[in-house]
C-alpha cells in the first residue's frame, strides 16, 4: 500500500466540493496514491463512465465509485441504480459516502448493490480512519489482481 | 295383590295355556308313538316312557336350576320327586317282558309301575307339607330323602323281592296291583282336594296345570286296571301310557312357568306397579321422564317431555329429535352431559330452554345411568321438570326493575343510542342521538336506518345488519344528518332483548373530531419525518465543514501555533461537534410516541438485558457494581424505548459517579396491584433537592460540562417515554454526594388501553 500505482482510478461522485477536498485530503494523509477523479453531479458521472467504457483518452475506468447519496440533480441512489443496470459497469464496486446515517438509506444501498456504507465523521481524524479502512477493503485487493492479471 | 285376581282367566281351561303348535305337535307325537303298536306294542312301550322320562328329567333340570326363582316349595318337591319317579320308570321300561335284561323274573315291570305311581302320587300330597311354610327347601336333603326312598323301593323289588307280585301268568293283574292303583288315584285326588284348598299359593295357570296333570294321572290309573294282559296291544294300556306322556307334560309345563315365565312376569309386573306410582307422582310434579335404551337404542318419553318440547305424541322419536328442540348451547350441554353418562360420568343436571326464543321455556333436565351386574351402562335415564312458570315470574318481576334501569341507561349514554329492528328500522331512540342527527324523536321512531347510513350501499347495509345481530360488533360508518352534513361515527352494536323482542342496540359515537385529530397527527408525522431527516442530513453537512476546516486549519497552521490558539480550534470543534450530537438527541427527543408501531408485549427484563449490553462498556470502563433484582412483568410497551429508557437511567447512574468512590448500582423491579415499580439507584454525585424539578427538562443540566460530557436530553427523553406509557417517573436524592434514585411507575394491567394508545398515535 505504500506504492501505490497512479494507475488505481477513483472516481468520487460528491455535490460538496468542500468534502471532495477533504476526501483527497484523507487520501493524500494516507500515503495513498491513486488517480483520483471527482465529479460534482449524477449525470456527469454517468456521461464519464459511459466515456469510460469506450476506452476514451480523459475517462479511464474507474476501480472504484466513491458516491454521495443526497445530491441536487440526480440522486446517489439513482445513480447507484443505473450504474448496475449496466453490466460493463455492474462489477465496479460502489461504496457510498454519506452524512446520512439514516437506516433507509443504508439498507436501500445495500439493496441496490452498493459494496459498503459509510458515514462521514465530524471528525477529521476519523475521516481518515474512515478512508484507510475504504482502502484496505476496496483498494489493496484490486490493486493486486490488477498487477498479478499483468496490467500496465 | 293377589295372583288369582290379576290373572282373570278360569281355573279349569284357558286356552292361552297352550299354543296351537304346542297342542298340535303334542298330538303328533302322542299320534307317532301310537303308530308304532302297529309294529311291535314293545317298542310302542319303549318309545312312550322314554317320552315320560326325557319329561320327566328335563322338570327336575329346570326345577334345580331355577332352585332361586322358584317361590312355591310344592313345585320344587314335585320337580326333584320326578327325577326319580323317571328313575323307577327306566326300569320298569328295562324290565318289560321281552326287553331281555332281567332275566330271573319277567314281570317286575308292573312292581316298577307300582312304585313309580306310589312315589308320584305320595310325592304330590307331601308336597303340601313344605307349601307356604316360607322355610327354604334344602336340595341336598331332598335328593338324599328321594334317593333312600328310591333305593328301598328298588331293592324291595329285584334284591329282597318283598315287593308283592302284581302280575302272575294264568291269572293276570293281581288284587295287589289293582288296589294299589286304586289307593294311588285315591292319593292324587287328596293331593287334587288339597291343591284346590291351597289355590292362594298358586299363580292360577299353574294350578290349573298340575291339577290337569293329576286328573290325567287319575285316568290314566283307572286304565291300567282294566287292561288284562301285558305285552298285548291292549287299548287300555296303550291309553294309559299316552296319558302318561300328557300328564308328565302338564307338570313340566307347570315347572317352567313358574320356575321361568312367572320370575320374569313377575319382574315385569313390579316394575309395572313402580312405574304406575312414578307415573302419578309425576303427574303430580309435572315431571316428565325420558329414557334410552342403549342396547336397542329405543328412547321413551313421557307424555311430559313430549308437551314440553309441544312434540306430539304419536310417534316415535330419538334422542335426537327431542334435545334438537333445545337451545344450541344447551344442546351441546346435553350431548356432552349424555356422552359422560355413556362414560359412567356422574348424574346430571341442568336448566335448559327450548330454541324457540319466542317461546319462554325453560326446564330443569337430569339424567343418570343405569348399569347392569357388569357394571355395563344399558340405560341412561332421568327427568324433566318444566320450570317456565316459576321463569317467567321471575321474568317479569326482574323487568319491571330493568325497565326504569333501561330507561335511564338510554337517557343518560353519551353516545347516540338507537335501538334497531332486524330490517333496520328505529325500535327506540335516545336524545343525544336525536341530536346527533338533528331529527326529532318522532321523526327518527319513522325511520330506517339506510335513510341516515352515508357509507354503506343497501346491500352490504342489510349484510351488515346480519352480521351484527349474530356477534358484537364494532364499526366505523357515516351518518348524514338532517341537514346533509355528513358525520364520521364508530358503532358499538349487539343483540338485545327488548320487550321479549330481539333488536339491535346501536351506539354511535362522533369521531369526526378524532378523525381530523387522526389525519392532523399522520400529517404532522409524515412533516416530522421529513424534517428530522433533513435535519439529519442537510444541516449536520455545514457543521461537518466547519469542524473539519478547524481542523485541517490547525493541522496545517501546526508548529506556528502556541497552545493556547490550538485550544481555540478545539474549543471551535468542540461546539460544533456538541450541536451535532445535540441535533441527534433532539431528533431521538420528538421520535418518542410517534412511532408508527403499537405497542407490543414485552417482557421488561429482555428489554433490561439488551441495554445492559450497550452499556456494557461504559460499566467495564467504570468498574461498576449492577445489581439486578426483583420481578419483572410483561407489559404492553414500546420495545425500543424500553431499552432507551433503562439506557440512559442505569447509563446516568455509572457516569454521574463520585471518582474514587466504588461504584454501585441497585435495579429493582416489582409488580404491585397491577402497577410495574422500577426503582434504580447508585451513589454517585446525587442531586441538590432543589433542582430536582428542572432534572426532567430538555438541555438542562445540573453538572458541568467540564466534568461530565452530555447533551442534556437523556432525562428528558426519559420522562417523555414513561409519559408516552402513561407511567411516572421521580427522582430522590438525600443531597449532592450522597447519591440518587430513579423510580418509575407503569400500569401492567391496562394493557389493552395502551395499545389501543399505540394504534392511534
Amino acid at each position: 500500500m505504500n506504492k501505490p500505482s497512479p494507475s488505481f482510478v477513483v472516481l468520487l461522485v460528491e455535490d460538496e466540493s468542500s468534502d471532495a477536498v477533504l476526501v483527497r485530503w484523507a487520501f493524500n494523509k494516507n500515503q495513498i496514491q491513486v488517480d483520483f477523479r471527482h465529479l460534482t453531479d449524477g449525470y456527469d458521472a454517468l456521461d464519464f463512465l459511459q466515456r469510460a467504457t469506450l476506452t476514451h483518452q480523459d475517462a479511464p475506468r474507474p476501480d472504484l465509485i466513491l458516491l454521495d447519496l443526497n445530491m441536487p440533480s440526480m440522486s446517489g441512489l439513482e445513480l447507484l441504480t443505473k450504474i448496475k443496470m449496466l453490466p460493463v459497469l455492474a462489477s465496479i464496486p460502489v461504496v457510498i459516502l454519506s452524512t446520512s446515517y439514516a437506516m433507509p438509506d443504508v439498507l436501500a444501498s445495500r439493496n441496490l448493490g452498493a459494496a459498503d456504507y459509510f458515514t462521514k465523521p465530524m471528525d477529521i481524524h476519523q475521516l481518515v480512519d474512515t478512508i484507510r479502512i475504504v482502502c484496505e477493503r476496496w483498494v489493496a485487493p484490486q490493486l493486486l489482481i490488477k498487477q498479478a492479471s499483468g496490467g500496465e | 295383590m293377589t295372583q288369582s285376581s290379576s290373572t282373570p282367566s278360569s281355573l279349569f281351561f284357558d286356552r292361552h295355556d297352550f299354543t296351537w303348535s304346542e297342542v298340535i305337535i303334542g298330538l303328533l307325537v302322542l299320534l307317532a308313538v301310537h303308530l308304532t303298536t302297529y309294529y311291535n306294542y314293545l317298542l310302542f312301550h319303549n318309545f312312550s316312557e322314554l317320552f315320560s322320562v326325557i319329561i320327566a328329567i328335563t322338570i327336575f333340570i329346570i326345577a334345580i336350576n331355577c332352585w332361586k326363582s322358584i317361590q312355591n316349595q310344592y313345585v320344587l318337591f314335585v320337580g326333584v320327586a320326578y327325577l326319580f319317579i323317571g328313575f323307577i320308570d327306566v326300569m320298569h321300561a328295562l324290565s318289560y317282558k321281552g326287553m331281555g335284561i332281567f332275566k330271573d323274573y319277567d314281570y317286575y315291570a308292573p312292581q316298577f309301575w307300582i312304585a313309580a305311581r306310589t312315589m308320584e302320587s305320595i310325592s304330590m300330597v307331601i308336597g303340601f307339607y313344605f307349601l307356604g311354610t316360607g322355610k327354604k327347601l334344602s336340595k341336598n336333603w331332598l335328593m338324599i330323602m328321594f334317593l333312600i326312598a328310591t333305593t328301598l323301593l328298588v331293592s324291595s323289588i329285584t334284591y329282597f323281592k318283598t315287593f308283592p307280585e302284581c302280575f302272575v301268568v294264568g291269572q293276570g293283574l293281581t288284587p295287589f296291583k289293582k288296589i294299589m292303583e286304586y289307593l294311588i288315584s285315591g292319593t292324587l285326588l287328596v293331593s287334587l282336594v288339597m291343591l284346590l284348598k291351597r289355590k292362594q299359593f298358586f299363580d292360577v295357570r299353574v294350578l290349573r296345570l298340575i291339577a290337569w296333570s293329576i286328573v290325567t294321572t287319575v285316568i290314566m290309573e283307572m286304565c291300567f286296571t282294566q287292561y288284562k294282559l301285558v305285552g298285548m296291544n291292549d287299548a287300555m294300556n296303550q291309553i294309559g301310557h299316552l296319558l302318561k306322556i300328557v300328564s308328565f307334560y302338564f307338570i313340566y309345563k307347570a315347572v317352567v312357568v313358574t320356575g321361568l315365565t312367572d320370575p320374569i312376569n313377575l319382574l315385569f309386573r313390579r316394575l309395572k306397579d313402580n312405574e304406575a306410582d312414578l307415573l302419578q307422582a309425576q303427574q303430580l310434579a309435572r315431571l316428565g321422564r325420558w329414557e334410552w335404551i342403549l342396547a336397542t337404542n329405543e328412547c321413551l318419553f313421557s307424555k311430559e317431555v313430549l308437551q314440553f318440547f309441544e312434540l306430539p305424541d304419536n310417534t316415535r322419536y330419538s334422542l335426537n329429535d327431542v334435545f334438537a328442540r333445545l337451545q344450541s348451547d344447551d344442546q351441546i350441554a346435553v350431548q356432552a352431559a349424555i356422552q359422560r353418562l355413556q362414560q359412567g360420568g356422574a348424574p346430571f343436571e341442568l336448566k335448559v330452554r327450548i330454541s324457540d326464543p319466542e317461546r319462554h321455556r325453560f326446564a330443569q333436565l337430569r339424567g343418570a345411568a343405569m348399569r347392569d351386574d357388569l357394571g355395563q351402562v344399558i340405560r341412561i335415564a332421568g327427568t324433566l321438570q318444566d320450570i317456565s312458570d316459576e321463569h317467567r315470574l321471575q321474568d317479569a318481576l326482574s323487568a319491571a326493575q330493568d325497565k326504569e334501569k333501561f330507561e335511564l341507561l338510554l337517557q343518560t349514554a353519551g353516545d347516540g343510542i338507537h335501538l334497531l329492528d332486524a330490517e333496520g328500522n328505529v325500535v327506540e331512540v335516545n336524545d343525544m342521538f336525536c341530536n346527533m342527527l338533528g331529527y326529532s324523536r318522532d321523526e327518527l321512531l319513522k325511520m330506517n336506518v339506510a335513510q341516515w347510513d352515508a357509507n354503506f350501499l343497501p346491500e352490504a347495509l342489510r349484510e351488515k345488519l346480519k352480521e351484527n345481530f349474530s356477534q358484537r360488533n364494532l364499526f366505523e360508518t357515516q351518518h348524514r344528518r338532517k341537514n346533509g352534513a355528513i358525520i364520521d361515527v364508530e358503532i358499538s352494536a349487539k343483540a338485545i332483548q327488548y320487550g321479549g323482542v330481539p333488536v339491535l342496540w346501536n351506539a354511535s359515537r362522533d369521531i369526526t373530531e378524532r378523525k381530523h385529530a387522526e389525519e392532523r397527527m399522520r400529517r404532522t408525522n409524515a412533516e416530522l419525518e421529513q424534517f428530522s431527516y433533513a435535519v439529519s442530513h442537510d444541516m449536520r453537512q455545514p457543521l461537518r465543514m466547519v469542524s473539519s476546516y478547524l481542523q485541517l486549519l490547525e493541522m496545517e497552521l501546526g508548529e506556528t501555533l502556541d497552545d493556547e490558539k490550538r485550544s481555540y480550534f478545539n474549543y471551535a470543534v468542540d461546539g460544533a461537534k456538541r450541536i451535532d450530537r445535540m441535533l441527534e438527541a433532539l431528533l431521538d427527543y420528538s421520535r418518542i410516541g410517534r412511532s408508527a408501531d403499537p405497542f407490543i408485549l414485552v417482557d421488561c427484563r429482555g428489554a433490561l438485558d439488551e441495554s445492559m449490553r450497550f452499556l456494557q462498556p461504559a460499566i467495564l470502563e467504570a468498574g461498576a457494581e449492577v445489581n439486578i433484582a426483583g420481578e419483572w412483568p410483561t407489559i404492553f410497551a414500546s420495545r425500543d424505548e424500553l431499552v432507551r429508557l433503562f439506557q440512559n437511567l442505569i447509563g446516568n447512574a455509572v457516569k454521574y459517579r463520585i471518582a474514587g468512590r466504588e461504584v454501585k448500582i441497585s435495579v429493582i423491579s416489582k409488580v404491585d396491584r397491577g402497577e410495574w415499580q422500577l426503582s434504580i439507584e447508585d451513589n454517585g454525585v446525587g442531586i441538590n433537592p432543589e433542582q430536582i424539578n428542572r432534572l426532567f427538562k430538555v438541555f438542562q443540566r445540573l453538572q458541568t460540562r467540564d466534568e461530565y460530557e452530555g447533551t442534556g436530553i437523556g432525562l428528558a427523553l426519559c420522562r417523555k417515554i414513561i409519559e408516552h406509557h402513561h407511567g411516572e417517573i421521580s427522582a430522590k436524592s438525600d443531597g449532592e454526594g450522597k447519591g440518587s434514585q430513579f423510580c418509575v411507575r407503569l400500569p401492567v394491567n391496562q394493557a389493552a388501553d395502551a395499545s389501543a394508545q399505540g394504534f392511534v398515535a
